[in-house]
Order: structure tokens, then sequence, then C-alpha cells
């Protein structure tokens, strides 16, 4: 059973090794961009300038409302890369893996021949969403590294710990985005709909907890939104059981898109 | 006693929202045989291969592969076979050999010498990216894939599609000598001539339905030979139409074609009381008694269609 699954994984992984070294260059050149500003952007007084904003807008864009913190690295790297732009561009990574082990090689006709082999369907669902998680890791690795060896040169203030719990802070998104494509792929063979979902979802989540700063309804079921749970966990530190929660909710999804892809018709 | 039923299907019925994939189709195949699914294109062959390897869910009836449901234990299934899509494809980036060997895996097995004499045999370009040849290229590295593990049964769907007439000989040898092991063998075409020279026996499907299950040679037996008598003087009609076996006479000036079921030898000594100049006497195939069995098919269709 682990076999097949972990061939399947090593397989993808190599077969799409190409785009798993554009993501993690695309993203360290990221990281190394934004710790190279912070020693010009130190200098001026973005604190000052930012307390004057609502902290409802604040806390939306991943500002700790308390503090903005820019005047430290990781505040910095927090502010403008984990809280926006990182969270929302790394989702399609997990989600265009998940769609290319899945409906993208069943539009293609790689199913048919796949299957032939004695290979249960799930294990693909389940492999697919393992691939996703490991290709998730490799370039938020990599940026740990990156941001770790960038700093150590530019002489910017920035540890292991304060690093490596925001980039950690990504993983669960990023499993949330692949497993609900695996769930839409087992219901739907057309692999747009999957991203199309899964990408759609994350915004989904994103703009509830943004919007719980301004709208009473969205403030009421902003626990319900992983930013709500990740803009703390870059901020203060990650919450062992809500970071473990939504990995839970990622493992769920996947069973149940991996009994709806045992259930449906596959191929032409 | 052990089971000598490969393959089964019993009034196996798949609908497509309102379309009909194919309707009561119930088969049993039998170890050692070489079974042919027969029709044109759209009749339902690919339908039928791809409810037995569960690969579509049956609106009703059953199928099974050795035993094991084709739907709800296809994984035990699939153990000790070898398929072959009708269009094998599987990341074009990768070479043949790299597919070859991540099937081995998958198969819990290694890359064996078999995959290498039947790469030689078939000219299988493993060394190139997939996407950088041809379609019969492709054909072929799904054929070893289906081929190299030895399996007990071999599914085929439109397996010559894509290879030039020199490949299609060698995977005939290739059925010939499966079948000469005593494996057993299920391939859908509509090659009528590669079926006639591979399968023991034929089912004829036609619009989703079984027209017809019978074994090649007596349904060659059952088909007209066409006949072709050239005389120096018009031929009497009369004189050929009375004979045992004669369905047709066609007289055209000092030619006649004749069709003739069974024994030809009253037409020969007919023919021989006449001065002749040519004579040819064709041997029936399958293709004849296809198209026979679908005319018939498609007129009780038609008629059906007119009653409803």
């Amino acid at each position: 059973m682990t076999r097949s699954i972990l061939v399947m994984v090593s397989q993808t992984l190599t077969v799409r090794r190409n785009s798993l070294i554009a993501w993690s260059v695309s993203l360290a050149a990221l990281v190394i961009m934004y710790v190279a500003l912070f020693p010009s952007i130190e200098k001026i007084d973005l604190d000052t300038l930012l307390e004057a904003y609502p902290k409802e807008l604040l806390r939306a864009f991943g500002f700790d409302e308390s503090k903005t913190q820019l005047d430290t690295a990781i505040g910095f790297l927090n502010t403008e890369l984990f809280g926006f732009i990182l969270p929302l561009a790394i989702v399609f990574l997990p989600t265009l893996v998940v769609v290319h082990m899945t409906s993208r090689a069943e539009e293609r006709g790689y199913l048919d021949a796949l299957f032939a082999a004695p290979i249960a369907r799930w294990h693909l669902i389940v492999a697919a969403v393992l691939t996703a998680t490991v290709a998730l890791a490799i370039p938020i690795a990599t940026m740990i590294v990156v941001a770790l060896g960038s700093a150590q040169l530019s002489g910017v203030d920035l540890t292991l710990g304060q690093i490596g719990g925001s980039a950690l802070s990504l993983l669960p998104i990023g499993a949330l985005a692949g497993s609900i494509a695996a769930l839409v792929v087992g219901a739907s063979r057309r692999h747009g709909v999957a991203i199309a979902v899964a990408a759609g979802m994350i915004v989904v989540f994103y703009l509830m907890n943004v919007l719980a700063g301004f709208l009473r309804f969205f403030d009421d079921i902003k626990t319900l939104s992983i930013f709500h749970h990740y803009t703390d966990w870059i901020n203060t530190g990650i919450n062992w059981p809500s970071f473990m929660a939504f990995l839970g909710v990622a493992a769920l999804l996947t069973v149940i898109g991996a009994a709806l892809f045992e259930r449906r018709d596959v191929g032409a | 006693m052990q089971s000598t039923t490969v393959i089964e299907t019993s009034a196996l019925t798949k609908w497509f929202g309102r379309h009909r994939g194919v309707e009561d189709v119930s088969l049993r195949i039998e170890r050692g045989e070489v079974y042919g699914l027969l029709g044109p294109n759209g009749a339902g062959k690919s339908t039928v291969i791809r409810l037995l390897l569960g690969m579509l869910r049956p609106t009703s009836g059953s199928c099974s592969l050795a035993g094991h449901d084709s739907w709800g234990d296809r994984v035990r299934g699939h153990e000790h076979i070898g398929v072959l899509p009708s269009e094998f494809a599987y990341e074009d980036d990768l070479t043949g050999r790299q597919v070859l060997r991540l099937f081995a895996r998958l198969r819990r097995t290694e890359l064996n010498s078999r995959a290498d004499e039947l790469a030689e045999r078939l000219k299988a370009d493993l060394d190139r990216p997939q996407k950088e040849l041809s379609r019969g290229n492709h054909q072929k590295i799904g054929l070893i894939i289906a081929l190299a593990h030895e399996p007990d049964l071999l599914i085929m769907d439109e397996p010559t599609s894509g290879l030039d007439p020199l490949m299609q000989e060698e995977f005939l040898r290739i059925v010939d000598e499966i079948r000469e092991r005593g494996r057993t063998v299920l391939l859908s075409s509509h090659n009528m001539a590669e079926v006639e020279r591979a399968c023991d026996r034929v089912a004829m499907i036609h619009e989703g339905r079984v027209l017809e299950i019978e074994r090649v040679d007596s349904l060659l037996e059952r088909s007209p030979k066409d006949v072709l008598a050239v005389f120096t003087s018009p031929p009497r009609t009369e004189d050929f139409a009375r004979l045992e076996g004669v369905s047709s006479v066609d007289v055209d000036g000092n030619s006649m074609r004749l069709k003739v079921k069974g024994n030809v030898d009253g037409v020969l000594r007919e023919v021989a009381k006449n001065e002749t100049t040519d004579f040819l006497c064709e041997r029936p195939s399958l293709e004849r008694a296809f198209v026979e069995l679908y005319s018939a098919g498609s007129e009780v269709a038609d008629a059906g269609n007119t009653e409803s």
C-alpha cells in the first residue's frame, strides 16, 4: 500500500523538479530582496506612520495591532511578505501539484495507464496531497535558509526561531489548499474547477479575515478563517493546537476526496 | 475445481446520463482464449473494457476479472493482468525507459529482460522523451508495459492503432505466443483482418449491444464465398441459381459473380460445362460476416426505433 504511494510521490517530485526549483528560486529571491531592503527601511520611522491607521485595517493586513514591529527584521518580513504576498501565492503550488497528479492526468489519459496497475484510487489522492505537502516544504525550507544567510550577510538581526515560525505557518495554508483541490478532484474530473475552487476558497478565507475588522458578521465567524489564526502564528508564535487542527482539517478533506474519487467514473 | 472463466459480464449496462454506453452485455471468456470485441468506432467496445477495468461504474449488471468484481474489488483483479489503453499516454516528459521502470516499481518488480526483448522486437525507442515520439511509438511503450510482467490475462483496446504493418505483424506473432502459453487475451478492434488472424472467438457489438458471439472459424464457415467466373459467352443464370449454397447470381456480359455458402463443388462442375477464361474463388472473410450481421443488426434497430 505505502510502496505505491511512495513511488508516485517520488516520481512526481522528479517530474516536477524544474517547477519546484523555479518556485524555490522565486521565493528565495523575494526573501533576499526584502532582507536586503530592511536596513534602509529600518531608518524610517514607519511605526509612527502606521500607528495613524485603524487597528482593524492593520490587523487585517497582518500587523500586530498592539505593535506594528516594523523596526525589527521579522516584523518587517511578516508585514511585507508573510502577511500578504506569500500566503496567497503559496496556495497555487500545492493546488497545481494535486491537480497535475489527478484531474489533469485524467484529462490527458494518464490514469487509464496508471490504474491498469494494482493501485487503489485513494492511493493516488493521498499521494497527491503528500506530494503537494513535500513540494510546499521545499521552497519553505529554502526560504528559511536563504533568509538566515542573507540576514547574516546584511548584518540583519534574524533568528531561526523567528523566520522558521513564520515560514512554517504557511504550511497549513498550503495543505488546506491542496486538500480542497483533492476534495474537488474527488467529485469532478475538470482540473480547472479544482484550481478555481481551491484558490477561491483561500481568497474567501483571506477576505473573511480582512472584513472581520469592518463587518460584524465576519467578525463573528473569523475563527473559521485560517488567516485569523495565521496572523496570530506569524505575530505571536505558532499556536500548536490550532496549527494541528488545520492540518487535521486538511487530512479530513483529503479522506473525503479519496472516498469520492473511489466512487466516481474515471477517464473518458 | 478451479473455474476456467477469466472474464465474465452479466447483463452489463452503462448509461452516461441520457446516452447509452452499453446495454445488457453478457460475456464469458475462458482461460486460454483470445477473444475479440469487434465493432465500429462508438459501438461500445472501449466502454466494455473500461467497465471491466473498474474505470467506470456499471449502471446495472456486473462484471469480473479472474473472479474479482471489477468495481468493488478492482485492485486484486488487476494484480495479474496487463492492460493497453486505446491511446497509451503517461507523463510525456519521461523517456520510455523511465516509464517502464516506474510501472515495474508500481508492480513491485524490476525492469526485466522481457521488457528489453519486447522493445527490440517492436523496435521501440526507449531513450527519447515520449513527447518526441509518434503515436505508434507511444503505443509500443504501452504494449511493453502491458506484456513485460508476463500477465495471465491481457486486455488491449485497439492495440495496433498507430503501428505500421510490419509492427502489426510482429504484434500478432506476440499474441500467438501468448496463446501458446495458455494465457488469455481480450482485445477490441475495428480491424477485421487483425481480429480474424488473432482471435478464437468474437463478440460483435452494435450500438452498445452484443449482436453475436461466435467462434471465428464458425463465422467464416457461415459466410458466403465470392466466386467470379468469366466465360467465352454469357452464362445461363438459372443453371447456377438452382445450385445448393448459391445465394446470389449476378451476370454482366460474359462475367458472372456468385455468392456461395459451404462447398463449391457443384459450382465448379457447372462452370466446367462452359468454356471458361477466368475463375476466382475468394475465401470468406470476417469483414463480410461482420458487414452482414451488422446490416441485419441495423435493420433490427431501425425497426425497433420505428415501432417505438
